[in-house]
């Protein structure tokens, strides 16, 4: 294996997007507003919310009663109701939405990656060179998958300041990330974003204008969004248990999407299309 | 002379479409060897087969001594191609695009800055070497290609459409780093272009391709032989002979001005029995210029054949 081609073009490439101007607001306003404003704001409101909270104790604790045994227990180790409340805006409800991040980060360079050299006619240039089709695929990847794991890794630690200083007052004491969250960002948000980047480079492959790949890869956006909805209808929660299987489940997708397109990733493919 | 390129019925199809039919065709080491035609002739198509970019529907190629399609990857480290539209990251610098395809091309790490440094003398950018490329001419910006495609020192370059939607002045340029890298550093040049003019220019053997067929291969001379059975003849001769020397070719003078005739209709073979006719007559002879077909019209006849057909 080559990597001094295959960083050449990473390097090359996350250079060029980092010049792309609308790419770089996409990757500054969806991480501020899901990983700093919304849980900032929102937990720092739920920390006001006790008193209402007191006068609805029973339909909380119906509520609670549903939740998977994982969470009850640790729910049960926080001494009041609003602490709880706190808890769970704080480590369930963004954690969907926080999902969606490392998924449009990685598919947002998956798609320049391909299909954007195609649009900007340098691809011929690339394929001229000894690098081979295993190569420059996994050159690919990693331009997705490089920016999409810093930015969770970043953003996931910038999160965990903002919500421990918005719920400050409610907890008195560093209580986040918790283990379910951790277990979020460091297995599952690496797997969704490699799902979203081997589905993109598949896509991107087979299109002429980034904007094609991004029309036909952001149908992987679905099963988060769905996992979304699910848990705001608590129909799943992202507890630890649920997490490391939806992440299996990711990862064996992935598996499977990059053996195919290693299989299928061929310069005479790309090249007959230019 | 050594043979760098030879191929065997090299056929390439697209669907139902044949882009390459049949190519049987040898380049020597160090000569210039022209790919004619027109869009959609097989030009391009060709290089990549050559390349390993695309593999062949039919028959076989070796260039270099390798397989196109078994070692399409050794093959690339020895070939540099210039593509049509010159491929140029334009939000790099012309610097950082020869420094990105250095690493490519596995030019060694300790030679890279000087390698980079001589290419952009070399190909008249050093001035602006920092600049993003987006800001170049197409000229400069083809420069730059050029420059890529000779910053590993390979072996056969194969320049696609080189001067294609350049100026005349970009394409004299151009034209003018082609010759130098072929005769001053010997390597072997492979160039597909409709320029017939540059081709005519540039090339020592050509290859006329119609619907991804060879439909005529030779030097430029050859080919006005083969297709131009005869040509026109100017001859001149010492003054106060211009009549005698017209009677004495009964005929064949289709233009007398003073001492100069125009012959028609001469076979090439035939001019020294003209001359010797002359000057058997006494008749002195200044000067005899055929006028031979330019690759133009070697090409024009060669499409009017193809037509008729």
């Amino acid at each position: 294996m080559n990597w001094r081609a295959i960083w050449a073009v990473v390097r090359k490439d996350l250079r060029l997007v980092s010049q792309n101007k609308n790419v770089i607001a996409s990757l500054t306003i969806m991480p501020l507003l899901f990983f700093v404003i919304m849980p900032g704001v929102l937990v720092y409101l739920s920390t006001g919310s006790g008193s209402v909270l007191g006068e609805m104790q029973s339909d909380l604790g119906e509520f609670f009663a549903n939740m998977p045994p994982s969470l009850r227990a640790e729910l049960q180790t926080y001494d009041t109701i609003g602490q709880q409340f706190t808890l769970l805006i704080a480590a369930y409800l963004f954690a969907p939405l926080f999902l969606m991040v490392p998924l449009m980060v990685s598919m947002t360079f998956g798609a320049d990656s391909i299909a954007g050299e195609h649009e900007r006619k340098t691809l011929e240039g690339l394929i001229y060179t000894p690098i081979t089709d295993f190569e420059l695929y996994v050159a690919k990847l990693l331009i997705a998958w490089i920016p999409a794991l810093i930015v969770t890794f970043v953003g996931g630690t910038i999160n965990a300041v903002v919500v421990n200083i918005a719920a400050w007052g409610q907890m008195g004491r560093v209580f986040f990330p918790n283990a379910a969250w951790l277990t979020m960002v460091l297995w599952l948000a690496p797997a969704i974003a490699a799902l979203g980047l081997s589905a993109i480079i598949l896509v991107s492959a087979r299109a002429k204008t980034v904007q094609e790949a991004v029309q036909l890869g952001s149908l992987v956006v679905l099963p988060v969004v769905l996992l979304l909805i699910a848990q705001l209808a608590g129909v799943v929660y992202l507890s630890i248990e649920v997490i490391l299987i939806v992440g299996v489940i990711a990862w064996l997708i992935v598996l499977a999407l990059l053996w195919v397109g290693a299989k299928t990733f061929r310069r005479g493919e790309l090249i007959a299309r230019l | 002379m050594n043979t760098v390129i030879e191929t065997h019925n090299l056929t390439r199809r697209f669907g139902t479409k044949t882009a390459v039919d049949r190519l049987s065709l040898t380049v020597y080491a160090g000569e210039v060897f022209g790919l004619l035609g027109h869009n959609g002739a097989g030009k391009t198509t060709t290089v990549r087969l050559l390349n390993g970019v695309l593999n062949p529907s039919d028959g076989s190629a070796l260039v270099l001594g390798f397989d196109p399609v078994k070692q399409g990857t050794e093959l690339r480290k020895h070939t540099g191609v210039l593509t049509e539209t010159p491929s140029v990251y334009e939000g790099l610098s012309a610097r950082e695009n020869l420094r990105v395809f250095a690493d490519l091309y596995g030019v060694p790490r300790d030679q890279v800055d000087q390698r980079v440094d001589q290419m952009l003398e070399q190909f008249k950018l050093a001035d602006r070497a920092k600049e993003k490329v987006g800001g170049y001419s197409k000229g400069m910006k083809q420069r730059l290609a050029l420059a890529r495609a000779f910053l590993h020192q390979p072996d056969i370059l194969f320049l696609d459409e080189p001067t294609a939607a350049l100026d005349p002045l970009a394409s004299k340029d151009v034209n003018d780093l082609i010759v130098q890298v072929s005769r001053d550093e010997g390597k072997t040049v492979v160039l597909a272009t409709h320029n017939l003019h540059d081709a005519q220019r540039l090339c020592d053997r050509v290859a006329v391709l119609e619907q991804g067929r060879v439909v005529a291969l030779g030097t430029p001379r050859e080919l006005a032989h083969q297709t131009h059975q005869s040509i026109t003849v100017e001859i001149e001769v010492a003054v106060g002979q211009g009549e005698r020397a017209k009677a004495i070719l009964n005929g064949a003078v289709s233009e007398i001005k003073g001492d100069k005739l125009t012959l028609s209709n001469v076979a090439y073979t035939g001019i020294p029995d003209v001359v010797a006719r002359l000057v058997s007559e006494k008749i002195a002879v200044f000067s005899v210029v055929p006028n031979e077909p330019s690759l133009e019209d070697v090409y024009f006849t060669l499409q009017k054949r193809g037509e008729s057909s």
